[in-house]
């Protein structure tokens, strides 16, 4: 089988650019002047077009009509993303690095105030811890604690002498009674004591972590009492 | 019988007013005529409308042959024609901006797409006469014509897959096409 051209015109390249439409303009104008002069280029043309209709039928009719197959692929698996290329990517993109930066100045900042906040707490607590307030003698059937400095901490604070302090009972825990009221609680909590040996005197100090109650107070002002009388 | 004529003989008939001797011609060459026709303008409805004007044209002008070529060069000389003139009329529209009102009236002669079981079968045939020659193509002419029809590559591209020349892609698929021609020959000619 001879695959040539039975014209001498050499236009084969040029007739399949131009039947797929892939011929320039000025080819395309010489190209169909020649069709129109040629009868042997026209047959040739008009056979190379009849097969190639034939194919373009073939795949039209039985091809196009299939559906395009449609594939679930296990994206989630990640081939070969490694956590470092999915970060660098993250801080190509340009709005990321300001984003970043500003995200763990706020973290850093947060965590920085709590640390202070709790470092300053706990020096406070230390601090009386290591400096307990004495307990002064009970006058007048009350027990006194004589607070070095003003005590922020109304839970652990006992009122003072002086009975019209508003600015420490407003300080008082809720649950706590006022110093008129009579004591009826039966709720006592552990109370931390520690008595020091003066001349004349003793004093108990309390825990700075927690209070007495009125009735607890009692109890301990009755104990120095009888302990005060015994060593006169 | 009118099938048994060859086209010299069947053209005589039509000219002496005999109409079941062109539609012969017609029923012949049809497939043929419009595979030049989408060939020369890539478009099934513009191919198929050529065609139609094709044969208009040589009803109109049979009696002017005169049998000096073959009645398919002359039907690929007239296809030609009215296929540049379509060219250039769809140029002139578009130069133009009009709109596709104006086109409506030159598809009335447009064939009803619907197939008889016949043709169906006919078609089937067809298929499978094509599908075999083209399983048949040596292998590197089957490759370009693959991915020429099927999917539908430029020259370029071929040539930068196949790291061929551009001209030898365009060779292959010229002797593809010219070695299908002749395995085809048996197909019959009508459009499906």
């Amino acid at each position: 089988m001879k695959d040539v051209n039975l014209s001498k015109c050499k236009f084969n390249d040029e007739m399949v650019s131009y039947m797929y439409g892939e011929l320039s303009s000025d080819e395309t104008s010489t190209l169909e002047l020649h069709l129109v002069e040629c009868s042997a280029c026209t047959d040739e043309f008009a056979a190379i077009s009849s097969s190639r209709y034939e194919v373009y039928d073939w795949k039209k009719l039985e091809f196009d009509p299939l559906e395009t197959p449609t594939f679930d692929l296990p994206l989630e698996v990640g081939v070969g993303v490694s956590w470092s290329d999915r970060i660098r990517a993250a801080f190509a993109r340009g709005w990321a690095l300001p984003a970043f930066s500003f995200a763990a100045f706020a973290i850093v900042s947060v965590v920085a105030t709590g640390l202070i906040w709790q470092r300053s707490g706990n020096t406070e607590i230390a601090s009386r811890k290591l400096d307990p307030a004495p307990v002064t003698a009970p006058e007048k059937g009350e027990i006194s604690v004589a607070a070095e400095g003003e005590r922020t901490d109304a839970a652990v604070e006992e009122p003072t002498v002086q009975p019209d302090n508003t600015a420490l009972k407003s300080k008082r825990s809720p649950t706590r009674r006022s110093d008129a009221e009579p004591v009826k609680s039966t709720h006592v909590r552990p109370v931390e004591v520690k008595q020091t040996t003066a001349k004349n005197e003793k004093k108990a100090v309390l825990s700075l972590n927690e209070y007495a109650d009125d009735e607890e107070d009692t109890s301990l002002r009755l104990a120095e009492l009888l302990e005060d009388i015994g060593s006169r | 019988m009118l099938k048994d004529l060859n086209d010299e003989k069947l053209v005589a008939l039509a000219v002496s007013k005999d109409p079941d001797a062109f539609g012969e011609i017609v029923k012949r060459w049809e497939r043929k005529i419009f595979a030049l026709c989408f060939g020369m303008l890539g478009r099934e409805d513009d191919a198929r409308d050529a065609a139609q004007e094709t044969f208009i044209a040589a009803y109109r002008n049979i009696a002017n042959f005169r049998g000096e070529a073959k009645v398919s060069s002359w039907l690929h000389r007239i296809a030609v024609n009215q296929c540049l003139t379509t060219k250039r009329r769809a140029r002139t529209r578009s130069e133009e901006f009009l709109d596709e009102d104006g086109g409506e009236g030159e598809k009335i002669f447009v064939a009803p797409a619907h197939r008889s079981p016949a043709k169906a079968t006919e078609a089937s045939e067809r298929l499978i006469i094509v599908r075999q020659a083209v399983s048949s193509l040596p292998t590197d002419l089957r490759q370009v014509i693959v991915m020429k029809e099927f999917e539908e590559m430029t020259f370029q591209e071929i040539s930068e897959t196949l790291e061929l020349p551009l001209s030898t892609v365009k060779s292959r698929v010229y002797t593809a096409l010219r070695q299908l021609r002749m395995k085809l020959e048996r197909l019959p000619m009508e459009i499906g």
